[in-house]
């Protein structure tokens, strides 16, 4: 038989309570942070994968910021190409007028002007900056503007008279997934045949034609007609890419905001509080500690010295 | 003869004796290490010749209750319940550190890389570059933080162990002192209980500092060993007290070592165990250490990656980008001593080595990956030109097409020439220099070959006289350079080697009618730049038509090499790959040079940004995030495991001093009980002595 001492009930009942005790705390500060998990002891798995789980979501938000921008960058494209396209179209119509033979010298003098100004537009519109202050159609060089109005396309290789370079810049919109969002100034303006079949740019299809009608030179004229349609064609089919684009940035977007809330929802699974259940563990602990302390009480009460007088 | 007077006095200065030791348990109900006492008597025995009366009740001694084994469990036991406490509780501290979100890597981390895609994005842009900087500077100084976080922990940790030796020094002092008492009597059944039981208090303590084993004499003068044997290092030899220290290591401060007697024959200590000074320890060489390591392992590996990443690239001004991060100190923590390098935005690499010239073709070729290459290979057919090794153009030759040099080693910046050269593939090698001296290979002379090597347009001097075989091959006094040495090694690979400075063009020639020839050398300046130079040599790819192309080199104008094209191939050269977008047609050419505009190109801030979710940083366990969570998760898992441990040893220990105190601890029931009896058989005996006394009233009443 063991015997028990005065020591014994006193230690036992003192461990019982302290321990009943920091439970209840534990629960209390769970109830009170609406948190599962206060630190990572508690699961160590869980936190960890918490930690994960949330560097994703911020990932993932990077990406999203990343396709509003593309989508800037893309508008700003679409606005400039629309732009020239109308100008193109203009230009066309003021050709034609000028290859009717019946204009005398100062109408078609007019005519050549707005020719002019056209171009001159053309290179300000290849000049144009994106939102943050870098050129939209240069490719990566960005210590100057790609086009320069003085230098003469008819004398100037393409090479040389755009200062850019070829390359497309490419934006991340997810691990390993790219879009390219830039245009250089050499696909836009340039890559697409003359009449004739021989490489030309845009340039030197408004100078030609602007010679053409200043010089009366019928045939030139014609040719120039014929150029700047394939150069409507030319920047039609970047607009028609530009476009599409447009789309797969948007649907990459969906793709990116469904996988934000699926995210955000497994999170709040693994780490917000079951109220319900914490609360009824509340009431359970409490009623464990209440029952404890009045047990002692009446322990603690119980000696032969209360009897002996 | 005793006499009933003489009887019930001795019962009742027994009995005394007995309420005394009652009351003595009494008031030391809660006295720590209190060991009940009983007062043991025995009878008085003399001898009476024909009938023997008793002749009362005497002290036998007064008996503590004691069992040696109870005690020792739970000395025991404490020792292990406090190391398990103390590594608990360290633990906890660790992990507060590393698990408060404001101190998480992996948030500075992602800040960083969120900056990398915003310089993707805008690479030009002197804001965004700055923005990098910065938080590669926030990088570096949580790493810092958390390492310093980590030596305040290892301070506070010594700090307690070095109070708790000092504690035990004391007490192993007391003990030696209360030994000094003890040895005044010879058994220990006769010394007081209250000294003994000084002596197992003092044990106690002892032992929720460190483990410890005892040996005693009969007297009860112990003598504590270190450990759990009780043999080996003794802290208190009877009346002697030897003090503990504890110092850090010479060699690595982060470890500790235990020196006993450290002002008398110092012994280092390895087989502390137990105790709350154990605990303590073993905190600091495993999750500590740990901590640290594994800190350190990423930091490493970050920084590693990001410089990698910064050297394959170009910086704005369009060079190769240099190291982000270094270290400060080699020897020391890597996570503490992690310092940025660079110290302007136009430092970071955002650009690729190469850049492509699209010429106006109809079809795209796009760069999708670069690195230097290790080794110059030849395809049959092919010619590598590696011309332009010095920094002055002015020194490349002009070659007429269809005749050329394989590649042509400039004079005026190589040293210490090793040139391996693979022939296993049938070809020849033949190395000329300008004016015309053979110098390796196979003699010439009487070959038809050689009329067309020695042409001007293979960049032999105009005034060339003839062939020269003088030194061909030659390694001693007709040398074409005393440093002249050629070995072969026993796979047939010849190595050529030139000490010492070349003054002289050497043009290198592949005859013969095999399939292919391997190069690849040592120069001076070190290969890697010489390997980086040739990466971003210009050339030339022409589709003469949309399934065959060529590639020229376009400083010399010399044809490279005609390769046949299929929807979906990598064309590569140099080291680098590309891919065309869609189908090529004749005409097309794209011209592959020098990136000169790297301050606005993106292509290698992909792969910084790739780097956040890369796995083969860490050997495929895992990217940044996912290592520095399994950081966090191996703590927490210490913590648990330590957690129930204690909570398991916790209950044992109880246990123990429940066995101990059932023994030797008091209830005040028994000694209420024990009150009331001798109360009684003290007036019992008093009534003795009353009725002695009237029995000697009789007598003296008789007239």
């Amino acid at each position: 038989m063991i015997r028990v001492t005065n020591t014994t009930i006193f230690d036992r009942i003192t461990t019982q309570l302290s321990q009943q005790q920091a439970r209840l705390a534990e629960t209390q500060e769970k109830i009170s942070t609406g948190r599962n998990f206060l630190r990572p002891s508690d699961a160590p798995d869980q936190v960890a994968a918490l930690d994960r789980l949330e560097s994703t979501v911020r990932q993932t938000e990077r990406y999203s910021s990343n396709i509003g921008r593309i989508k800037d960058k893309l508008s700003l494209q679409e606005l400039a190409i629309t732009s020239m396209n109308n100008d193109l179209t203009r230009a066309k119509e003021l050709m034609v007028q000028g290859a009717n033979g019946t204009l005398n010298a100062a109408s078609r003098e007019a005519l050549a002007i707005e020719l002019d100004s056209i171009y001159t537009n053309l290179i300000a519109i290849g000049n144009r900056k994106d939102v943050d202050g870098s050129y939209l159609f240069s490719g990566y060089v960005q210590d100057k503007a790609p086009f320069d109005a003085s230098k003469d396309p008819l004398v100037t290789p393409f090479s040389e008279f755009y200062a850019g370079n070829d390359e497309i810049q490419k934006i991340a919109v997810d691990d390993g997934y790219t879009i390219d969002a830039g245009m250089p100034g050499s696909r836009l303006y340039a890559g697409f045949e003359s009449a004739s079949g021989a490489r030309t740019n845009l340039f030197k299809v408004l100078k030609s034609a602007s010679e053409a009608l200043k010089a009366d030179d019928g045939a030139g004229m014609t040719t120039a007609i014929d150029d700047i349609d394939n150069a409507l064609t030319h920047i039609n089919v970047r607009l028609a890419q530009v476009g599409s684009k447009m789309r797969t940035a948007e649907n990459q977007m969906s793709v990116l905001t469904d996988r934000s809330a699926t995210l955000e929802q497994i999170i709040s699974q693994v780490e917000e509080l079951d109220y319900i259940s914490a609360v009824t563990e509340l009431k359970n602990q409490t009623l464990a500690l209440q029952a404890g302390q009045s047990s002692f009480a009446q322990i603690s009460n119980l000696s032969l010295f209360n009897y002996i007088k | 003869m005793a006499d009933l007077l003489s009887i019930g006095t001795s019962g009742i200065n027994v009995y005394r004796k007995s309420l005394s030791t009652v009351g003595n348990n009494i008031a030391n109900v809660d006295t720590a290490g209190y060991s009940r006492q009983t007062h043991e008597t025995i009878q008085d025995v003399q001898d009476g010749g024909k009938i023997t009366i008793g002749s009362g009740v005497l002290t036998d001694r007064i008996k503590r209750a004691y069992d040696s084994y109870a005690t020792g469990a739970y000395r025991n036991s404490t020792s292990l319940l406090t190391q398990q406490d103390a590594l608990y509780s360290y633990a906890r501290k660790l992990e507060n550190v590393l698990g408060d979100k404001n101190m998480s890597l992996t948030s500075a981390t992602d800040r960083f890389f969120a900056a990398a895609h915003d310089l993707s994005i805008s690479p030009s842009s002197t804001t965004a570059r700055e923005a990098l900087l910065d938080e590669g500077v926030a990088v570096v100084e949580r790493f810092k933080s958390l390492s310093s976080q980590f030596a305040q922990i290892d301070n506070d940790s010594f700090v307690e162990i070095e109070n708790r030796i000092n504690e035990l020094n004391t007490l192993s002092k007391q003990l030696a002192v209360v030994n000094q008492s003890l040895l005044q009597k010879a058994d220990i059944n006769t010394q007081p209980g209250g000294l003994v039981d000084q002596r197992d208090q003092l044990l106690q303590k002892m032992s929720s500092l460190v483990s410890i084993s005892t040996s005693q004499k009969d007297n009860g003068v112990v003598t504590v060993y270190l450990g759990s044997s009780a043999s080996g290092n003794t802290i208190v030899d009877v009346t002697t007290a030897r003090d503990l220290s504890v110092e850090r290591n010479a060699n690595d401060p982060e470890k500790i070592n235990f020196i006993l007697d450290p002002f008398g024959k110092p012994t280092v200590v390895d087989n502390m165990s137990g105790g709350t000074i154990s605990g303590i320890r073993d905190f600091r060489n495993e999750a500590l250490t740990q901590a640290r390591i594994n800190l350190d392992v990423i930091a490493t590996g970050f920084m590693n990656a990001v410089n990698e990443v910064q050297k394959t690239g170009f910086d704005a001004s369009g060079e190769f980008g240099r190291d982000m991060f270094v270290v400060e100190n080699a020897t020391d923590r890597v996570a503490s001593v992690m310092k940025m390098a660079l110290s302007g935005g136009d430092d970071i690499a955002t650009g690729a080595p190469l850049m492509i010239n699209q010429n106006g073709s109809l079809s795209a070729l796009k760069l999708s990956s670069w690195a230097p290459p290790s080794v110059n290979e030849l395809n049959a057919g092919e010619r590598s030109i590696q011309s332009v090794w010095s920094s002055d153009p002015a020194a490349s030759i002009a070659i007429d097409a269809g005749d050329t040099p394989a590649f042509v080693i400039q004079g005026n910046s190589t040293r210490d020439l090793s040139l391996s050269i693979d022939e296993s593939g049938g070809a020849v090698v033949q190395v000329f220099t300008r004016d015309g001296r053979h110098i390796f290979g196979s003699d010439l002379e009487n070959d038809a070959s050689l009329v067309g090597i020695m042409t001007k347009g293979n960049g032999f001097k105009t005034d060339v006289t003839g062939y020269n075989n003088t030194y061909l091959n030659a390694n001693e006094l007709n040398s074409y350079k005393d440093a002249f040495e050629i070995t072969t090694d026993p796979q047939g690979v010849k190595t050529l080697n030139i000490k010492g400075q070349i003054t002289d063009d050497l043009l290198v020639f592949v005859t013969g009618n095999g399939t292919s020839a391997e190069f690849s050398g040592a120069w001076y300046p070190p290969e890697e730049s010489l390997n980086k130079q040739q990466m971003v040599s210009s050339v030339r790819i022409d589709f003469i038509d949309s399934s065959t192309y060529t590639i020229t080199d376009e400083t010399t104008q010399t044809s490279i090499a005609t390769r046949s094209y299929s929807s979906g191939d990598t064309i590569e050269l140099n080291g680098w790959k590309a891919v065309l977008e869609n189908t090529p047609v004749q005409g097309d050419r794209f011209t592959i040079s020098l990136n000169t505009a790297a301050r606005g190109d993106n292509r290698n801030m992909h792969v910084m940004t790739a780097l956040q979710t890369d796995r083969a940083v860490f050997q495929g366990r895992g990217n940044f995030s996912e290592v520095y969570s399994d950081l966090i998760n191996e703590l927490g898992s210490v913590v648990v495991q330590s957690s129930i441990s204690r909570d398991a040893q916790q209950v044992l220990t109880d246990e123990a001093k429940q066995a101990r105190d059932s023994v030797s601890a008091v209830s005040l029931d028994e000694e209420a009980a024990d009150l009331l009896r001798f109360q009684q058989a003290y007036q019992a005996s008093a009534q003795v002595i009353q009725a002695a006394n009237k029995l000697f009233d009789s007598i003296l009443a008789l007239r």
